[in-house]
């Protein structure tokens, strides 16, 4: 027993004894104490503080990079080169142009590393030209979105659409192009309104059958609101009273017909199947 | 559906149960008469619709005649 004591407080001694132990006790003290007694700002701590933003400020400017792109010929004036890391200059330096004072290198420097900065400063000249076809796309999108039964949707979908518009005009897109935007979008609405309608009632009409109208009640009111929904998109779209009575009656005997026509399917392919299973039965018996 | 369909004849062993196939094929047959009579509903419907909205029509173009008769016969009168 007294050797197994001698043992432990040996090793409980060398660990006491470690110089890493020794350190770490060291620096939670000095915690402690900074916690306890929070001391002012020294000059040693201001530098090592600066020393860390300059890094942090050092690597954003290696990470950052900018999608955003300029016109052409105001992007010439503004190419800057690096000098020693540190130093910016203009490339191309305007006539008036005397000497470089401290604000535009910084905010030379500010422009490289804060994408903020040039929206403030630049956002007149930013390009889309090249973003075209995806502002026409994002165009019929919201303006089909501005068509919604839900209001809000509707409404913020609109100054959505106003936006984009506004900005496919500054870049140059006629007014007659937009209109035929429009025009796609609001059929491109109506074809997807028609296509869900016709699905919709093919999922009623198949739940009502196999499932019956008592227990397929649920999904049957599920898929009633949506109908509802589609017809009044169907109004907001501009084609009031388009699925009538009449109209979503002749919907539902398509569906059923086509839904006849499937079950014939399989009936044909399980009569097949049942003849070859009695033929079969019959040679091998 | 149609998958569960096709497997209720198959035992586990992917066998095929040929009283299971007759059952199934009884079970589409009452459904396809299902959606013939559902269909055929639909139609009679459909055509109630219609007879209404021409006899709706026709009542109004009569109304409409009557008074251009009633018009005319004035104009004769005076």
């Amino acid at each position: 027993m007294d050797k197994i004591d001698q043992n432990d407080l040996t090793s409980s001694e060398q660990i006491v004894k470690n110089p890493y132990y020794q350190r770490l006790q060291e620096e939670l003290k000095q915690k402690k104490r900074l916690e306890e007694f929070p001391q002012p700002f020294t000059d040693d701590a201001f530098v090592s503080q600066q020393t860390i933003y300059q890094t942090r400020n050092d690597k954003m400017e290696e990470v950052f990079e900018d999608k955003v792109e300029l016109d052409q010929d105001k992007k010439e004036d503004l190419v800057f080169e690096k000098v020693d890391n540190i130093e910016m200059k203009w490339k191309n330096k305007p006539e008036d142009y005397t000497s470089e004072s401290e604000h535009q290198k910084k905010t030379m420097k500010e422009f490289l590393s804060n994408g903020k900065q040039i929206l403030r400063n630049l956002s007149h000249q930013i390009n889309f030209k090249n973003r075209t076809p995806e502002l026409k796309e994002l165009y019929k999108h919201t303006l089909i979105e501005s068509r919604s039964h839900n209001a809000l949707m509707a409404v913020f979908s609109q100054f959505k659409a106003g936006v984009v518009g506004q900005i496919l005009s500054w870049i140059g897109v006629p007014i007659q192009e937009l209109k035929l935007l429009k025009e796609q979008a609001f059929k491109q609405a109506f074809d997807d309104n028609c296509a869900q309608m016709a699905h919709l009632i093919y999922n009623t009409e198949l739940v009502e059958l196999i499932k019956g109208k008592r227990v397929g009640k649920k999904t049957a009111k599920l898929y009633e609101i949506q109908i509802n929904q589609l017809i009044k998109g169907m109004d907001l779209l501009g084609y009031k009273e388009y699925w009538s009575k009449s109209r979503i009656l002749e919907e539902k005997i398509t569906q059923c017909q086509r839904i006849e026509d499937e079950f014939r399917d399989e009936l044909s392919r399980l009569d097949y199947m049942y003849d070859y299973c009695i033929q079969g039965n019959v040679t091998s018996s | 559906m149609k998958k569960q369909a096709i497997n209720a004849h198959l035992s586990p062993e992917g066998q095929i149960n040929i009283v299971q196939l007759e059952k199934k094929i009884k079970q589409i047959n009452a459904l396809i008469l299902k959606v013939k009579a559902r269909r055929i509903r639909y139609q009679n419907e459909l055509d109630q619709q219609v007879v209404l909205k021409v006899k709706k029509q026709s009542s109004l173009l009569e109304k409409a005649l009557s008074f251009f008769k009633l018009n005319t016969q004035s104009g004769v009168n005076r």
